[in-house]
Order: C-alpha cells, then sequence, then structure tokens
C-alpha cells in the first residue's frame, strides 16, 4: 500500500493567509503535510480526526483538521482514494451518505432514467391528476356551498358590458318554461335561473355562472331561428352546471399554480412572472376538455327532449360565422374576462369540431 | 462607478461549475426529495448551496457552505409546524388568523436578521467566516420606518380631503359629481418618490452589518443613486413605449389594409395578437434586467470590505440576453434547463466581479463562533422574503 498525496491549500485559522500544501496520508493512518515537494514532512493528526465535506461534482473539497486548520482541494478523486484506503485498513467508518448521493448524481443511467420517470408523472399529473382531483373535490362539495363560489360574478358584468334585456315577457316567459323543462333531477344540483341580458359587447351568446345562473344575451335569442336551438344550448350551459365545471376550474388553476411554483420555485435565473405561461396553455386545455364534457351531457338528452343535434350545429355555425366577422379584440378581451364564464369564444379549430361532433350524431327523432 | 485601481491588486471571481455536472445533482435532489416526502428537500439544499460555493473561487481558493442538512431540517419542521398552527387557526376562526398573520408581520424585521445572521455564518472563505451583526434596532426601525410615515400620511390626507369637501359643501353645495380618490393617488405617488430612499436605508443597513472575520464592510454611496437609477429606467419605459405604440398603430394599418385586399383577416390578426404579447413580455423583461442590472453594478460598486472596493460590470444587453434566453429555454424544456440556466448566470456574475486587495488582503481576522439555528433562515424563505443583495 502506499501513501496518498493530496495537494491543495492550507489555513491556518488564525487569519486569512494561506500556503500550498500537499497532505500525505499513511498506511498506519497518520496525517502529515509539507509544504514543498523537498522539505520533510510534519505530523498533524490521525486520519480519524479528519472531517472530509462530501462530493459535490467536482467542487472544492474541504477537510477539517485539529485546532481550526482547514485544508482545501480540488482534486476529489486523491480525496475518494485517501477515504478508500483509510476505510479499508478500518482506519476511519464507513460513511454511506457520502458516497451514495455522489454515486447517483453521477451515474448517467440513474439521471435519466429519474428524468423518463420525472416527466411522466409530472405529465401524468398535469394531464390526469389536477382534472381527477379538481372533479372529486368540487362533485363531493354540497350544493349550497358550490353555489357560493362565484356569487358575485353577475353584478360585476351587470356593471360593466351587460344590460337590461329589452325582450318582452311573454317572450321570456316561453323560454323559461322551455329552459324549467331541460333541467335534470337530482338532489345535489345547484339551482339553475335563466337569466336574459342585453349585450352588444359580447354579442350573441350564452355562459353559465358557477352559481347556477345561465345567461342568455339577447342577441343570442335573435340569432336564434326556432326554440329548439336554444333548448340544445340550454342543455349545453345545464352541462357546465351540473358538472361544476366553474367550481373545477378554480380548483385546476390553484393546482396548476401550485404545481409551477414548485417546480419553478429555485429559478432566479429569470422573472418568475413570465415562466406562469405555460400555465395559461395548459388552462386553455383544461377548458376545452369541459366543453366536450358539456357537449356530450347535451348530446346525451337530447333524445329524451324530442331535439335533434343538426339544431346545436346549425346555431353554432352561425355563431362561429358572425366571430368571424368581428374584430379580434373583442375575442381577446373576452378570453381574458369570461375564462369564468364557460364562454363559447374559444380558439377556432375545436369550435369547427364539436360543431362536427353534432352533425356525426344521427337523429333519434322519428 | 469608476474605482480607482491605484495601489490594488485585481483578484476576480471566476465560477467552476458545469451544467451537466449540475444537472445531476439537481435531478438526484428532486426525486430523493420527493420519495422522501420532502425530508431529503433539507440536504439537497445543502449540496446544491455546496456545489455553488465550492465552484466560486476569488483568487483561486474557493467559497464554503458551512450549514449542516440535520441544522436546515430542524428550521423547515419547526417553520411547517408554525404554518401548520397558523392554517389549523385560520380554519376554525378568520379572526384569529388575522392575529396571528399580524404577529408574523411583526416579527419580520427579526426573521430578515436571523436569516442574514445564519446565512452570512455559514458563509466563509479562506477559512474565515462571514458575520451579520445582530442589530434588530436598526432593522424595526427601517422597516417599520415606511408603515408608520405611510399611516401617518394616510391619516392626514383623510383629515385634509374632509375639511376640503366640508367646506366645498358649505360653500357651493354643487351637485354630486365624480371625484377621483385624490388622498389615495397621492399615498400611491409619494410611495413610488419614497421607495429608492427607503431601498436605499435597507441596503446600507444589510451591508454595513456584514463582517468578514471581524472587518467590516462600507457602503460608501447615498439615495441619490437608487433614484439614479429608478429614473433612468422611468425614461427608458417612457421612450420605448412611445416607440411601440407607434409600430403597433401602423402594423394595424398593414392588417386593415390585408382585410380589404384579402377579405380574410382572421389569421394575420392572431398572429399579430402573438407579436403584441410577446414584445410585451419582452419589453417587460428588458426593463426588469435594466433595474435589475444596474442596482446590482451601483450597490457591488459601493460595497468596500475593510477598505477594499468590489467591482461589478454586468452588462445589461447581455443579463437581457440571458433573461429572454431563460425564459424560452425553461420554458420549451418543461423546466429541464433550469440547472443549465442557474449555472450559467452564476458564471456570468463572476466573471464580472472582481475584489481589488492590498497587502493586508491575508490579515483578515475570524471571529469567535457561536451556533445559530437555521430557523430564521427557513422562516425567511417561506415567507419568500427576499435579502436581495
Amino acid at each position: 500500500m502506499t501513501n496518498v498525496n493530496v495537494q491543495g491549500w492550507l489555513y491556518n485559522g488564525l487569519n486569512a493567509q494561506r500556503n500550498i500544501a500537499i497532505l500525505e496520508y499513511q498506511p498506519d493512518g497518520s496525517i502529515s503535510y509539507r509544504l514543498n515537494q523537498e522539505d520533510e514532512l510534519t505530523h498533524i493528526c490521525e486520519v480519524s480526526e479528519l472531517q472530509i465535506s462530501a462530493r459535490i461534482g467536482n467542487s472544492a473539497r474541504f477537510i477539517s483538521l485539529p485546532n481550526q486548520v482547514k485544508f482545501e482541494t480540488e482534486h476529489n478523486d486523491s480525496v475518494d482514494q485517501l477515504i478508500k484506503i483509510a476505510t479499508e485498513k478500518g482506519h476511519i467508518k464507513k460513511g454511506l451518505y457520502h458516497k451514495l448521493a455522489y454515486r447517483l448524481e453521477s451515474n448517467i443511467y440513474f439521471v435519466v432514467l429519474t428524468i423518463a420517470i420525472l416527466i411522466s408523472s409530472t405529465w401524468g399529473f398535469v394531464q390526469y391528476g389536477i382534472p381527477f382531483l379538481s372533479k372529486e373535490v368540487a362533485m363531493i362539495l354540497p350544493a349550497e356551498i358550490a353555489a357560493e363560489i362565484g356569487q358575485g360574478s353577475l353584478e360585476i358584468m351587470d356593471e360593466t358590458v351587460t344590460q337590461e334585456s329589452e325582450l318582452t315577457l311573454s317572450r321570456k316567459e316561453v323560454l323559461r318554461l322551455h329552459f324549467n323543462s331541460l333541467i335534470p333531477e337530482d338532489e345535489n344540483n345547484i339551482p339553475l335561473t335563466l337569466v336574459f341580458r342585453k349585450s352588444e359587447f359580447i354579442g350573441p351568446n350564452a355562459f353559465a355562472l358557477p352559481s347556477g345562473n345561465i345567461i342568455f344575451t339577447d342577441e343570442m335569442i335573435y340569432l336564434s331561428e326556432n326554440d329548439d336551438e336554444l333548448k340544445t344550448i340550454m342543455l349545453h350551459e345545464i352541462g357546465h352546471v351540473v358538472h361544476r365545471h366553474g367550481l373545477r376550474q378554480l380548483f385546476q388553476q390553484s393546482g396548476l399554480a401550485i404545481l409551477i411554483l414548485l417546480i419553478s420555485g429555485d429559478v432566479s435565473t429569470t422573472s418568475a412572472m413570465i415562466l406562469a405561461l405555460p400555465g395559461v396553455l395548459l388552462e386553455a386545455q383544461y377548458s376545452q376538455a369541459m366543453e366536450t364534457e358539456a357537449d356530450t351531457f347535451a348530446l346525451n338528452r337530447l333524445a329524451q327532449h324530442q331535439l335533434e343535434a343538426k339544431h346545436f350545429a346549425a346555431i353554432m355555425s352561425r355563431m362561429e360565422g358572425i366571430q368571424n366577422d368581428q374584430n379580434q379584440a373583442l375575442e381577446v378581451g373576452d378570453n381574458q374576462e369570461n375564462a369564468d364564464f364557460s364562454s363559447y369564444f374559444s380558439s377556432h379549430p375545436a369550435t369547427q369540431e364539436r360543431i362536427q361532433r353534432f352533425l356525426d350524431t344521427p337523429s333519434a327523432l322519428k | 462607478m469608476q474605482v480607482d485601481t491605484q495601489g490594488y491588486n485585481e483578484k476576480p471571481f471566476k465560477f467552476t461549475g458545469n451544467a451537466v455536472e449540475f444537472f445531476g445533482i439537481w435531478v438526484v435532489n428532486i426525486a430523493l426529495t420527493i420519495v422522501s416526502l420532502g425530508i431529503y428537500s433539507a440536504w439537497a439544499k445543502v449540496r446544491t448551496k455546496q456545489y455553488f460555493y465550492g465552484n466560486t473561487l476569488l483568487d483561486h481558493s474557493a467559497f464554503q457552505y458551512l450549514a449542516t442538512p440535520v441544522q436546515i431540517l430542524k428550521g423547515r419542521i419547526i417553520t411547517v409546524l408554525f404554518f401548520g398552527f397558523y392554517y389549523a387557526l385560520s380554519a376554525m376562526n378568520p379572526i384569529w388568523s388575522t392575529y396571528v398573520s399580524a404577529f408574523f408581520a411583526v416579527l419580520i424585521p427579526a426573521v430578515i436578521v436571523l436569516s442574514m445572521s445564519f446565512r452570512m455564518r455559514n458563509t466563509a472563505y479562506r477559512n474565515i467566516s462571514f458575520q451579520f451583526q445582530r442589530n434588530f434596532t436598526q432593522a424595526y426601525l427601517i422597516f417599520s420606518g415606511p408603515v408608520i410615515l405611510f399611516a401617518a400620511l394616510f391619516y392626514l390626507s383623510s383629515q385634509l380631503s374632509t375639511e376640503i369637501e366640508v367646506s366645498s359643501t358649505l360653500a357651493l353645495s354643487v351637485e354630486d359629481e365624480f371625484k377621483p380618490p385624490l388622498e389615495l393617488i397621492g399615498l400611491i405617488v409619494a410611495a413610488f418618490l419614497l421607495y429608492p430612499f427607503w431601498e436605499f436605508f435597507r441596503t446600507h443597513f444589510i451591508i454595513t452589518n456584514m463582517r468578514f472575520g471581524t472587518s467590516e464592510f462600507q457602503f460608501d454611496t447615498h439615495a441619490g443613486s437608487f433614484y439614479k437609477v429608478y429614473g433612468i429606467a422611468l425614461l427608458l419605459l417612457i421612450l420605448v413605449v412611445t416607440v411601440y405604440t407607434a409600430i403597433l398603430t401602423s402594423l394595424e394599418l398593414i392588417s386593415y389594409i390585408d382585410i380589404q385586399y384579402l377579405s380574410e383577416g382572421a389569421p394575420l390578426d392572431d398572429n399579430l395578437i402573438v407579436v403584441g404579447i410577446l414584445s410585451i413580455f419582452a419589453l417587460y423583461l428588458w426593463l426588469y434586467a435594466y433595474i435589475q442590472t444596474a442596482k446590482t453594478n451601483m450597490i457591488l460598486n459601493h460595497v468596500k470590505v475593510a477598505g477594499m472596493p468590489l467591482e461589478s460590470g454586468l452588462s445589461v444587453s447581455y443579463m437581457f440576453y440571458l433573461y429572454i434566453s431563460n425564459v424560452i429555454a425553461i420554458t420549451s424544456s418543461a423546466g429541464l434547463l433550469i440547472p443549465w440556466t442557474l449555472i450559467r448566470v452564476a458564471r456570468y456574475r463572476a466573471q464580472t466581479l472582481v475584489f481589488l486587495t492590498d497587502k493586508s488582503v491575508g490579515s483578515f481576522i475570524p471571529q469567535q463562533q457561536k451556533e445559530l439555528s437555521a430557523i430564521g433562515e427557513e422562516f425567511g424563505d417561506l415567507f419568500n422574503i427576499n435579502i436581495g443583495i
């Protein structure tokens, strides 16, 4: 067995002076040093008295000696060899942690495997975990509490973008009767109310608020060619409330925010605010899934209410046509402000797909 | 600021970490933290700190991070217990939680002092620890100062506005009209005007209480330097927004013409929106880069350790390039390139920093050490208190 030499800086602990020194381990377990290759060795202590810092990559390694003396070196491999030999000789005890973390960190297979597992589990959590948990929690909540969320939304809309409806009382009454006939019977449902508002700003549209208010704009009523069309839209909006989409959106957004915070928590290398961007994209994906769910809800109940799928497709296509004529400023403003209202204003290709889905549904009516 | 380099030796900083190596450390840290349900996070923090400190060299000697994982873990456990207690209370009674929040707010200055103290004690260079004087009185004066000032201003302005209202109703008894809350606007303007002043005091407090061994840190500038940074930032913002608005207007004109000729404006409109949003992000990042860079340079160039100055030469455009490429790298890799961004920023910061030493460089003397718990620092981390120098 040979001696182990490690070159580095020696600090005396009394002031900031330093010396280049060679630390030498001898097979009998003693540690000595010399300042120059030609110098005589000076005995310092036994190897068991050393405190050697854990290896972290190739960063500087620190060895504490008795009397506040410290030795610093960049020769990590020599230090590892010193530890290995001293351990084999029984001069120092085995330190598991020291080696384990470094071995994992420097093992390319382990790192790649871990990355694969981390990516797939994060992806799975975002894709399925967050929507699933949000749904479970939202559906467990009693209807009264669920209806509390977003209580003030209608008031805010009235103050900003909507005015009182100009429809006649009898017209409203007819539509209310249609609406009431569509409400499913289920004790844990949020109470549903049909609300009419005029809004040039929003144009023809309908939204479901989490509180159970379903708003139709006057413009939407004028756009329809028959009441069956409006009934299919009502079913879609009822689907939003029954599936508690407003509440779920809230939970999903919080879940995503927490996840992004966890991932980007230690990012000081850029402005953290900018990193919220992917969250916005994911939220758009979630709300697409909710539109599909509300469509399914409507589709499943068409036959029961003597309605045809083509009516939904017809009015949607008409809305789509109007939207393409409108300028993009409205659309942008709408996506941001009405994100909670499960608005029809969604990105274009998805709307086409949705219409196609209704067109593909064979009529259940004879 | 130009530092007189005569009679000094330039000792450059250097960062020797590399992204591939740190990537392994980072991944294992995350994985073991998840597997151990958060317990390993204390070891993860220490390993990360040790990696960055141990790769930061000044004149060929590395910095050392001294805190042990067990210290960090204890601090984290106590902090988590505190917050658990807080959430339990607020779930039971919202009123109690307000009291607890107020109690926490009162603790913040003390937390900052303890946190700095822990951080400095556990940073060593050439076997000498840094220190932070635990000057609680100063901390409370500096952090409660603005609160007291604004409470007083608010009280005064509300008094003043009632008087005006009373006199106007008496004199004219005019019809109701919309009045902007002038006093509120005044307070906000006052806050903006006074913020650089307060930031100077805070920075001065942090730096002058730092020690390397027994040697003091000096901070030889005045509040004017902070006003200069923010003033230039404001001027640049006004300039860029004016130019930006002009460009946007001309672009809208182009899209209008396109709609006229092609009668299909939608795809172009979408592109315009994307370009508009991206340029606002870029503008924000650039302003952020300017303020961060100019402030860091200004602060570091006025710091002296036992009379020996630092010299920081970060470039705004390079920092902007770093920030924007970091955003692209992080978002397009779903976070996987975070370690790379940490390394490259550390490398750039180190290579633009120089310590100008004189003959007395070896004469720093260590101070007697006492053990200090990590509660302050972990509390500060959870509160997300940024001490920011």
